[in-house]
Parts: structure tokens; C-alpha cells; sequence
């Protein structure tokens, strides 16, 4: 009797256990998933982007954003659209761009930050002068080297500088790459540079 | 399932339960070891932060740092962490009754270190802010400012200073800029500076409107510019940063978030049903009681990044028409005049009015950012709105100025299309030199003067933030070159210069616009254009039934949705009379009367919503007697005029500062005072500028792990079920 009782209760623990499990892993698997496939959706609007000259298209019609620029890491085959806005709701689809940064092309330094656990994750394996390209809505190419990487405590520093001398590229992730919890303090900087001769 | 042995012996049965006993024993510790692994794995982050934080600590120095998963450089930001000696924090809030807003802001400054300090603090105020109450809290403490001319009360603030007393100076620096200076705050003190000001709301297109400046500009001294500031008392403060141009440090934004917040807070009875009452750039929290009402931040206090503006409509109908609120101030009546010309249909008069429009914009470099392509969409809109019986020319300046047309053309679709390509092809950079700017924009009449500029309205509309600092000179520019053109200004971005743009909008007889948010833009220019394509009350004059003393001297045109404002100055006495506008209103005569009852016994009624009066009748004089500097006047019978009404009527001026001053000796004899800028946040929207970071991590990880975790206990507890089965299996034998 003893034991069938606790037949029960293990069994249901089991259950339990299960149902953890499977949400926990669904979950990790949406987040996966919804980064992968959304930039599918957004490779067409982007595609309509430039066959119209720059005008603003929606991925799918509910969006609240829209993607602004192509990012291209040749070296580590990484082929991104970037959207616009750096909080949660296009940094789970795609890398985001702080829109109080300069706008991508124009003179200034542009800000993109990504999920260091999607998007980014490339970022660890980013070196100096790796070249980084960047296509524009209206097509042209923008290229930029690295030239700085460094990391960041926004409890410290809770601000990004824009003064910048020349153009410049800075993608935010967050730091370290293999932490586990999000919403630590520790942000890695990448800073690139215009290339003249790309 | 059922791979191992049956057997049935009874020390089997024992081996049974003790397998179940070393299950349990086995899952405990599996679990323990689970927790530890998944603690282990976070750790490489905690360590990693560990490390970062010790180097923030010196970080004078780059040290090289191995980090596994690469090679990098780790270190602070590019900026140094600033630790702030005082800490200062604001409170501002708004009593409005009718036309009048009475605003104390109050400022505290505390000292967490263990040095003497002063502090000094600029900030801005309205520009027609008549500031009339400064008063020091020192813990239970009050002591009450004292108006006195500034060089005096820059004498007592010395002394108190160096005598080691508390004491507070609050100077005008320009117009729409103080400074406060608190000395001798010793180590963990608390110093509460409090000061009120008075102003008149702003009533355009049937809405009330309140803006209160959070952040400044920081201005562009031109390098090379005439030493028009030398003798100038009023700039000598700011320094010049000569490398770049700028006027007050531009490290100004380095501060963090705990430093720059201000809680605002108001109370508003407008004495009319009103139907809406919002705040454009911020969250408000609303509540009624008795007609009034209380507004809060939604979050309590806002970031000074932006302005706060507030604006209210009365409900349909119940607009004001004509007002007249008065106030007795000693043996003087003071009074405040408002009145609403009648609408217009107005399209008759805007189809034959041809004009000839001037753009200017600026591209200097701080309108980089989302400041430009506001400048840049207001323009776009702007060139739609041309007529084809008008004639345009664009002009764009930074450090040089270039003309779209050497003169202004006709408006085709070929010329609409060159602009709008001219425009959108616009970039900022390099510094604000708007003197050749206005020069080139106004000589262009002379050029075109041979042909057909009879019969037409000529139109500059100026598109700027103002970001400059020889404000003077080019008011004489505007005032001596100006002739019959009208100029408009507009004002783009979180800070504009607006006393500027305001002031040479006056000078220019034209208005001025503030955007302020790109989803402005659309609306605000569309405004504008309504505006300057009907103007729509011209030459008017206002006949007093006694003598008075009233400001504006001069009555600017209307345009479409105005009022008139107009503050005067009675004799003593009762006086009842009427009050007659009239002028010309499209093309037809107009005039309008108003009762006039000053000194009545009905004082009571009018009274909460006339204090104040008195102060803004005296700023507005002190204004129009500067601006009499402007054009000419000599400064020294200026600065007597100014000083008569300033230290009359308590109020701030470039000439007169308040100074408190405590009594107590506090600082030790020996002990040193440093002194400590406070640093402003940079404008929203200005190229120089921060971001915040981004959140940039998913819970992907964490899923992951906690997921393989309850896998593998579920595959433990499975493996524990398993004598269970086997027993089952056992019975069933």
C-alpha cells in the first residue's frame, strides 16, 4: 500500500516535472525560433524597401517597426537586417537601432544593439579591423572597420557618448556571451570605423 | 522497463528498499549538485563584473586585461565617471489662475563629501519669466533674498563667502538663463534654494499653453566673431570653450539620471469649463476638485532632457473673447488686457496676397541628430505650401551659407522639385555663423528690388535652434536691414535658443514657432503657413479711457488665432472706463471695446487671478527698455531706467540679482571651498549627446539550462520508479 501511494505521488511529480521542462524548453525555442524566422519576414520587406527607394515597409502588417539597414559580416558569413528601435519589441526579431543615434549613412555615430544570445552572439568572435558592411535603404553599400571593442558597466556608466569626430558604427550586446540571466550590468562595445576604401 | 532479474527471495526484499532508500538519497544529492553547476555556470558573469568594477574604481589608466573568448581591451567608458561633490536636486510647481502662472522651483543642494563646497548651477527659465522671490532654506532656517544691483550683490556674496557664511546669488545671464551659487555647504549639508516667478500663459488657436525649459542649449560663440561680449557684464560668466566654440562646458551631459530629475507638479483653475488638458512631451496624472486641477508626473519626477509643456482648451463656446484682469499694488493699478480678434474665412485675401519667401535653415552641427531631419521635414512641408504666384529661394548655413537660386524664382514644378532634392540632400555639421546668413536673406531684396517685389509681402521663415551667442549683433542686423520683410522664426529640437527666436521674431514683426518632437512638425508648419498666408489684424491701436503706461509700445499684426496681450499701468485711484481696440481686420475696419474697472471694490473677485500682474507689466517694461539698448540707446541711461523699475518691484534683470545670505559663521577658519559645476543633461534629440544601452539579453539561456534540469531530474525520478515497477511486475507472478 505504502509504495503504491507513493507510486502516485512520484507519478505525479513526474508530471510535473514534464510540463516544466517542455515550457522551459519551449520557451527557450520560441525566443530561437522568433529571431530566425522574423528575419525572413523582414528580408522581404527589406526587398520592397529598396526596390522602392527607401520607403518605410512594415514586415507584417501589425509591426511597430521596420527594418532600416542591412549589417553583413563577410568574414563571419553574418547576414542581419537591423530594425528600427533598440528595445525589446525589434530586438526580439531582429538587431535593433537606437533611433537618437545617427541615422544609418548619414554623418554621425549610429548605435545597434542585439540580443548578445541571438543576433549578436557573433560578436565574441569579432576581432580588430574586421570589416562589417551595412546596406542602406537606398541601396548604397557603407562599409566600416573595427577599431575598438570594450565592455562597459552601465551602472557606472549609464550613458553611450555620440561625440564623435568621424562616422561611426557601435554595437551594443550584452556581456559576458555565455551568462545565463538576462539583465546584467556588463554591456560589450564594438566600435567601427568609416572604411574609405570599400 | 523489465530487463532486470526477477527474483522473489526476502533479502531481496530488503535489498529492494534499501535501493529506495539510496534513490532518495541519490536525487537529494543530485539536486544539490544541479545547484551547484548552475551556479557555477553563472559565475564566470559575476566574476566578470567583479573585475569591471574594480578597474572603474582607478580609472585614470587602460590596463589590458586577459578575458577568456578572445583578446580585448577592458576599460570604463570613454568618459570618466564624474563624481559629483553636490547633488542637486529640483522641485518645480505651477499655480495657474487664468492668464497668470505663478511657478516656484525650488533646488537642493547636498553635500555628500567631507569638503567645504559651492556649488554653482545654471539652468534656464521661460524668457519672459519675471522672477521675483528667492529665499534660502539652511534646515529650519529661511533666510529671504534681497534685490540689489548685480555688482552689489556680487560684493555681499563675496564677503559672505569669504567669511565662511551660507549664502546663495542667483544671476541672470541671459534673458532665459540663471545661475545659482550656494556657498559653504559643509559635509552633509542640505541647502534649499527656492524661487518663484510669475508669467502669462501663451493663448494661440483657441489653447492655453505653459512651457517650462529643462535643459540648455549650448550656445555657438563664433570664433572669429566682433568682441561684441567684452564689455558685456552679462556673458563674462559662461565660459568659452574656444576649441570647439561652445558656451558652458560640453561635458555638461556626462551626469547620470539620480542628479537631473525634476518632480513637477500644478494646480490649475482656469476659470473656464475646460474640454482637455495634456502635457505634449510628458506622462501627467490628472485629478479634479472644484473646478481645478492637480497635475502630477506619471512618474513622479521626468529626466531634464526636455521641456515640459502643458497646454488646456476651453470647451467649445466658452473661449475667451476679451479680458481684463487688474491687481493694486501699493497706490498703483496694474493691468493685463487679452483679446481675441474675430476669425477670418480668409481664403479671399490668401488667393491674391503673393509673396515672396526666403527660407533659411540652419545645418550647423548642433542641429545634428533628430534636429535636422525636423528642420529638414518642416522644410519639405513648407515648399509644398508655396502658391504659384509666390516666389522662393532656399538658403542653408553652417560655417558658410549657400543659396538654392542666386534670386528667388517663381514657383514651378521644376524649381519645388530642385528644393526638394536641395533639402533632402541637407547634412549638419560645422558652426552656426547666422549674421551672413540674415545678410545674405535680406539683401536678396535689394537684388530683386528693380523688378516686381511691389505688391508683394516679403517673407523670411527662419528655421533654427538658436544655438548662438552674438545674439545682439544680429538684432541690429534684423532691426537696421529689415525694412517691410516680416520674419518668422522656428524654433527646432528640445532646447532652442527660444528668447532669441522670440526676440527676432519681434524685431522682425513676424511669430515664432517651437517643434519640439518630429510628430510636430506636420501640424505645427501647417499652422504657421495658415498664418503668414492671412495675417490677419493689422494697425491696430488701443485708445485708454485714463492714463497709462502699457507694453507692447507697438502693436504687432495678428495672424490667424492671436490674441492680444497687452500689460498696463493705471494712476492711483478708481478708474472705470472703456478700453477701445481697433485696427484693420482682413481688409474691412474693426474695433471692440472692453470695461475697465480698476480699483473697485470688486477687487476680491479678481484678485486670485490678478496677483502677479503687477510683476509681469514690470518685466515687460524692462523689456522694451532693453530692447531700446538694442537699437541704440545708450547703455548707462538704460541700465538707470531698468534698475528704477527692477529694484522696485523685486524682480530679476541683467542688472539686478538676489542674494541671501545667513548670518552664522559655519565654515572653519582654514578649511578650503572648492567649487563644483553642476552639469546639465544634454537636450534630447542633440547630436551631442548619450544614448542609454540597450537590454540585449534573452532568457534563452536561462530556459535552456532550467529546461535540461527538469529533464534530468525527470529521467532520475524514472529511474527511481523503476523497483516500483518491477514489485508490480513481482505481484503479478
Amino acid at each position: 500500500m505504502q509504495i503504491r501511494r507513493l507510486k502516485g505521488w512520484t507519478g505525479l511529480f513526474c508530471c510535473l516535472l514534464l510540463l516544466l521542462a517542455l515550457h522551459q524548453l519551449g520557451s527557450a525555442g520560441l525566443i530561437v525560433a522568433k529571431a530566425r524566422f522574423a528575419q525572413v519576414l523582414i528580408g522581404g520587406a527589406w526587398h520592397r524597401t529598396l526596390q522602392s527607394g527607401g520607403a518605410v515597409v512594415k514586415p507584417w502588417p501589425w509591426a511597430d517597426t521596420w527594418p532600416v539597414a542591412r549589417l553583413e559580416v563577410p568574414r563571419l558569413s553574418v547576414d542581419l537586417l537591423v530594425l528600427w528601435g533598440a528595445q525589446g519589441n525589434s530586438l526580439a526579431f531582429a538587431p535593433g537601432y537606437e533611433p537618437a543615434s545617427a541615422i544609418p549613412g548619414h554623418s554621425g555615430v549610429t548605435v545597434i544593439g542585439g540580443h548578445r544570445d541571438t543576433h549578436f552572439e557573433f560578436l565574441r568572435d569579432i576581432e580588430l579591423n574586421t570589416l562589417l558592411r551595412m546596406q542602406l535603404p537606398s541601396g548604397e553599400n557603407v562599409s566600416y572597420r573595427v577599431s575598438d571593442m570594450h565592455v562597459v558597466d552601465i551602472d557606472q556608466n549609464p550613458y553611450l557618448s555620440l561625440n564623435s569626430e568621424s562616422s561611426a558604427l557601435i554595437l551594443v550586446t550584452c556581456y559576458p556571451f555565455d551568462a545565463l540571466l538576462p539583465g546584467g550590468p556588463l554591456r560589450y562595445v564594438v566600435t567601427a570605423i568609416t572604411d574609405i576604401q570599400h | 522497463m523489465l530487463h532486470r532479474r526477477p527474483s522473489s527471495s526476502p533479502q531481496h526484499h530488503v535489498d529492494r528498499s534499501y535501493g529506495l532508500w539510496l534513490g532518495f538519497r541519490a536525487l537529494s544529492i543530485l539536486i544539490v549538485a544541479a545547484i551547484v553547476g548552475l551556479l557555477l555556470t553563472i559565475t564566470p558573469a559575476y566574476s566578470g563584473s567583479l573585475q569591471h568594477s574594480e578597474m572603474g574604481q582607478d580609472s585614470q589608466e587602460l590596463v589590458p586585461n586577459e578575458v577568456r573568448g578572445g583578446e580585448m581591451l577592458l576599460r570604463p567608458a570613454s568618459t570618466e565617471p564624474y563624481v559629483p561633490a553636490v547633488i542637486q536636486a529640483a522641485k518645480v510647481h505651477f499655480d495657474i489662475h487664468g492668464m497668470v502662472a505663478t511657478v516656484t522651483l525650488e533646488q537642493s543642494f547636498r553635500n555628500d563629501t567631507d569638503k567645504w563646497v559651492e556649488g554653482v548651477y545654471a539652468f534656464p527659465l521661460p524668457d519672459k519669466a519675471a522672477v521675483r522671490h528667492m529665499e534660502m532654506r539652511i534646515g529650519e532656517r529661511l533666510i529671504v533674498g534681497k534685490i540689489k544691483e548685480s555688482s552689489l550683490a556680487k560684493k555681499i556674496y563675496n564677503k559672505a563667502v569669504l567669511m565662511g557664511k551660507k549664502a546663495s546669488l542667483l544671476e541672470q545671464q541671459r534673458p532665459n538663463l540663471f545661475t545659482n551659487r550656494v556657498a559653504n555647504i559643509g559635509p552633509g549639508d542640505e541647502i534649499i534654494v527656492r524661487l518663484e516667478y510669475v508669467q502669462a500663459l501663451k493663448y494661440n488657436h483657441g489653447e492655453f499653453l505653459l512651457r517650462f525649459p529643462m535643459t540648455i542649449t549650448p550656445r555657438y560663440f563664433p570664433t572669429h566673431a566682433v568682441d561684441y561680449h567684452a564689455e558685456d557684464e552679462s556673458s563674462r560668466d559662461l565660459t568659452i570653450n574656444d576649441g570647439m566654440g561652445w558656451a558652458l562646458s560640453p561635458q555638461s551631459g556626462v551626469d547620470g539620471e539620480p542628479r537631473s530629475r525634476m518632480q513637477i507638479s500644478a494646480r490649475l483653475d482656469a476659470g473656464m469649463p475646460l474640454a482637455a488638458v495634456s502635457s505634449s512631451y510628458h506622462e501627467i496624472v490628472l485629478s479634479r476638485s472644484k473646478g481645478n486641477y492637480e497635475i502630477q508626473l506619471a512618474e513622479g519626477s521626468s529626466a531634464m532632457d526636455r521641456d515640459f509643456v502643458l497646454h488646456w482648451k476651453p470647451v467649445t463656446g466658452s473661449q475667451p473673447a476679451a479680458a481684463v484682469f487688474t491687481q493694486q499694488l501699493g497706490d498703483d493699478n496694474y493691468g493685463l488686457l487679452m483679446l481675441v480678434p474675430p476669425q477670418l474665412s480668409g481664403v479671399t485675401q490668401a488667393r491674391t496676397l503673393s509673396r515672396e519667401i526666403i527660407f533659411v535653415i540652419d545645418t550647423s552641427g548642433s542641429m545634428g541628430g533628430v534636429s535636422i531631419e525636423q528642420a529638414k521635414a518642416s522644410l519639405a512641408l513648407a515648399l509644398t505650401q508655396l502658391r504659384p504666384q509666390d516666389r522662393f529661394n532656399i538658403i542653408q548655413f553652417n560655417t558658410e551659407i549657400q543659396m538654392l537660386f542666386r534670386a528667388p524664382v517663381p514657383v514651378s514644378r521644376h524649381a519645388t522639385q530642385r528644393a526638394a532634392k536641395f533639402v533632402r540632400q541637407l547634412q549638419a555639421g560645422g558652426g552656426t555663423e547666422i549674421l551672413p546668413a540674415l545678410q545674405a536673406a535680406l539683401s536678396v531684396q535689394n537684388v530683386v528690388q528693380g523688378e516686381s517685389t511691389r505688391g508683394r509681402v516679403r517673407q523670411v521663415v527662419f528655421i533654427t535652434d538658436g544655438a548662438i551667442g552674438n545674439e545682439e549683433q544680429l538684432f541690429e542686423e534684423i532691426v537696421n536691414t529689415m525694412g517691410d520683410s516680416r520674419l518668422f522664426t522656428v524654433g527646432i529640437g528640445s532646447a532652442p535658443n527660444s528668447w532669441f527666436m522670440r526676440k527676432a521674431a519681434q524685431f522682425g514683426r513676424g511669430t515664432h514657432t517651437h517643434i519640439g518632437d518630429v510628430s510636430e512638425v506636420t501640424q505645427k508648419m501647417q499652422t504657421l503657413f495658415d498664418q503668414i498666408s492671412t495675417p490677419l489684424a493689422t494697425q491696430l491701436q488701443v485708445s485708454w479711457p485714463t492714463e497709462v503706461e502699457a507694453y507692447p509700445q507697438r502693436i504687432p499684426d495678428l495672424y490667424q488665432g492671436q490674441p492680444l496681450l497687452v500689460a498696463f499701468k493705471l494712476g492711483s485711484g478708481k478708474s472705470v472706463g472703456k478700453i477701445t481696440v481697433s485696427g484693420n481686420v482682413g481688409n474691412k475696419k474693426w474695433s471692440r471695446q472692453v470695461q475697465l474697472e480698476a480699483g473697485t471694490a470688486d477687487e476680491k473677485q479678481s484678485s486670485a487671478h490678478a496677483s502677479g500682474v503687477a510683476s509681469i507689466w514690470a518685466r515687460r517694461k524692462i523689456d522694451s527698455l532693453l530692447d531700446q539698448k538694442l537699437i541704440g540707446l545708450d547703455e548707462v541711461e538704460v541700465k538707470a531706467n531698468v534698475l528704477a523699475v527692477a529694484l522696485d518691484h523685486s524682480l530679476m534683470s541683467p542688472y539686478t540679482s538676489f542674494v541671501a545670505v545667513e548670518d552664522r559663521v559655519y565654515r572653519p577658519e582654514g578649511a578650503l571651498l572648492r567649487s563644483e559645476t553642476l552639469p546639465n543633461m544634454q537636450p534630447k534629440g542633440q547630436s551631442m549627446q548619450q544614448v542609454t544601452y540597450p537590454k540585449t539579453a534573452t532568457t534563452a539561456p536561462a530556459n535552456l539550462l532550467l529546461g535540461g534540469f527538469f529533464v534530468f531530474l525527470l529521467l532520475i525520478t524514472h529511474a527511481m520508479r523503476q523497483p516500483e515497477m518491477d514489485q508490480d511486475a513481482d505481484k503479478e507472478t
